[in-house]
Parts: C-alpha cells; structure tokens; sequence
C-alpha cells in the first residue's frame, strides 16, 4: 500500500455534498452527457459536484492519445460524433443553474478537424442560449491545424484553455508522442493572436521528476505565449499500475510557486496538491 | 444495530481499506475520524456517524469496499 502525505487527505462528502452529487448525476444522465470530473476519476467531484458544477467532457469519452498521467480511456472512436450535444449540453448547465462553465473534450485525431467544429458550436451554443454564463474551453492541440484553432478561437470563449501540462524535458515520455511542448505553446500563442479578447490558461501537473527551474522555465514560457491564467497540481497515479509520482511536492511549496509565477506576471493563480486543471475555475477567473 | 457503510465518495468505484483509527471495543463520538480508505488518486477519511461503541470491523485493513458495503457496527 502507497504511503500518501497526510495533505492528499479528504474527508468524506458531507450530505450536502452527498445531495449536490445526487442532483449533477441525475442531470448528467437525463442529457447523456460525460465529465471529465469522472473520466479523470478527480478526488474533488464530491466537493465541485456538491457545489454543483462539473467539468463536461464533449465528444466521448474514449480519447485518441495515451499520455501517462491520465486516466481517460484510449482508444479509436472511428469517427463517432453526437450532433446533438450541444444543445443537451446548454440545457444541462440550465438546469444547474451555473454561471461560469469548463468545456473540454478527448483529443479527436480520428476527426479531419480533431472535433473542433463540434467544440466551436458547443461555446456557440452555451453563449447564444445562456449569455449571463462565461465559458471556459479547454482544448486539445487540433495537431496545430490552424482551421480548427480558429474556428474554436472564433467561438467566442471567454476563456481559451490548453494544458501545457508537463516541463520541456519529461514532455516526450509522460505526453502522448503526437503532443509537444513546443506544439502546446503556440496553439496558446495562435489562441492569443485570434482571440485577443478571451483570456488564456494553462495547467501544469508537478511531481514528475521535474526540477524547480524546469518549473519556473514552463512558466515563463507560458507567459511569454500570453497566457494569464494557471494552475498547478500535483501528478496523481491514475491507475495502479501507472508510474508513481517522483515526488510529492508540499503544500507550502505550491503556495511558493504560486508567488513566483504571479511575479512573472501572471495575473491568477491557483495552485496546490490535489488542484486540477479546472479547479475552482469560476473563482479563477473572478480574481 | 447502526451500521457504519461506505458513503458515496464521488467518482469512485471501489476502495481499500487504509488504516482503521479505531479498534473494536473502543468508543467512537459522532464526527470522529474512523477509518481511513483509498482510491486510486486519494484518500478519504469516513467520520463515525454516531456515538457509541464500534463493536465490529468487518472490512479490516487492506479489504476492498464498494459504495454502501457495509464497513463495521456501532452499538
């Protein structure tokens, strides 16, 4: 049995909690809709979906890439694409009643336009039938395509969001081999030039083996694509036999972090040991 | 006899028993911290839903449980 640090400790839900997760499941089904808070198996869905939110996972729930740190199922959806999803989708968060919404998806690479189409008519969507709702889309690379970025940038998202992920060195052996650090910093940087009015986020994943420069670097790279927003989180082992983390890093070397990186300038921050990439993004971007 | 199950922990199919901060015989106050599970990402400590005296472990150490398996009696 794994040793964990005492702070990836959680209590277990509160009623409350235990009611607001009732309620998020029951909508997710009625509209046939999948969460990455369940794709990626996250310690907080007890927590977000107490407070009623979910991240929505669009475009299935089998993804095309197999990146080490994740717990998203691989495979070939041999082009499966559910038309009506936006519109459940824009019901769902209705029902909810959310004001702030986080839309992300699998990587499509068995879709000429990796899904973007569909992920562009989804923040259309949401925008169109819910104006008071800011929407956060975070996207895959779209193989640096430049139509799907486009398309998505044009969408009208108020946040754009593309995980960077891992620091430079470690990228090719916990990234899918099709994903790339350079890749992932100028979609952010394209994102920037065809939305300049949306804010860009990023997320890296700590406790890889990465040193506190390698860190540091990541982050002045993302800042110098654009990008305002970010979070940090600790790499937790998705399945038993995934490779354990190199190191947990401790609270209060989060908190350090997070002062370096809003130093280097950027304007939120959000960082500790179980903080995933959509983690209290509403008050994220408040801030 | 009240039972003390395996509350709903979000998105979690099944856990394995850590650590039980209590042994039988002991008394238990309601909101103590009783018995520590683990998913694959985290893990959870479950508080002992009322006062009284835990009279029966029946998921020891390193068994697994799932949503609402019943985890020990509280007389």
């Amino acid at each position: 049995m794994t040793a964990r640090p005492s702070w990836l400790k959680l209590k277990a839900p509160s009623p409350e909690e235990r009611e607001g997760m009732r309620v998020v499941r029951g909508v997710l089904a009625r509209h046939r809709l999948a969460t990455v808070c369940q794709g990626a198996l996250c310690p907080n869905a007890a927590e977000c979906w107490g407070s009623r939110t979910a991240t929505f996972m669009l475009l299935g729930e089998v993804c095309t890439r197999a990146c080490r740190f994740c717990a998203v199922e691989t495979g070939n959806p041999r082009g499966a694409v559910d038309p009506g999803e936006p519109e459940r989708l824009a019901q769902a968060i209705a029902e909810l009643g959310l004001r702030h919404v986080v839309l992300t998806s699998v990587d499509r690479d068995d879709l000429s336009d990796g899904g973007a189409s569909l992920f562009a008519r989804a923040i259309r969507v949401v925008k169109e039938r819910l104006p008071q709702v800011t929407v956060e889309a975070l996207v895959p690379d779209f193989s640096g395509q430049e139509e799907p970025l486009r398309a998505v940038a044009a969408a009208g998202a108020d946040v754009l969001g593309h995980n960077l992920e891992v620091v430079r060195r470690l990228t090719p052996s916990w990234r899918d081999r099709r994903a790339s650090y350079v890749l992932s910093l100028s979609v952010l940087a394209r994102f920037g030039a065809h939305a300049p009015r949306s804010l860009l986020k990023s997320s890296l994943i700590l406790g890889l083996g990465e040193t506190r420069e390698e860190t540091l670097e990541a982050l002045r790279d993302l800042r110098e694509a654009g990008v305002g927003l970010v979070t940090l989180g600790q790499y937790l082992p998705p399945r038993k036999d995934a490779a354990p983390a190199a190191r947990y890093l401790e609270p209060a070397e989060f908190d350090a972090l997070a002062g370096e990186a809003r130093s280097i300038g950027f304007r939120s921050v959000v960082a500790g040991p179980l903080v995933r990439s959509s983690y209290h993004a509403a008050a994220l971007l408040a801030r | 006899m009240p039972d003390v199950r395996l509350p709903d922990l979000g998105e979690v199919d099944e856990v394995t028993v850590v650590e039980w901060l209590k042994k039988e015989g002991e008394t238990v106050a309601h909101g103590e911290d009783l018995v520590e599970v683990e998913t694959e990402k985290t893990t959870f400590v479950i508080e002992a839903p009322q006062d009284g005296r835990l009279v029966q472990i029946l998921k020891p150490q390193g068994e697994k449980a799932r949503f609402d398996d019943l985890l020990a009696r509280i007389d």
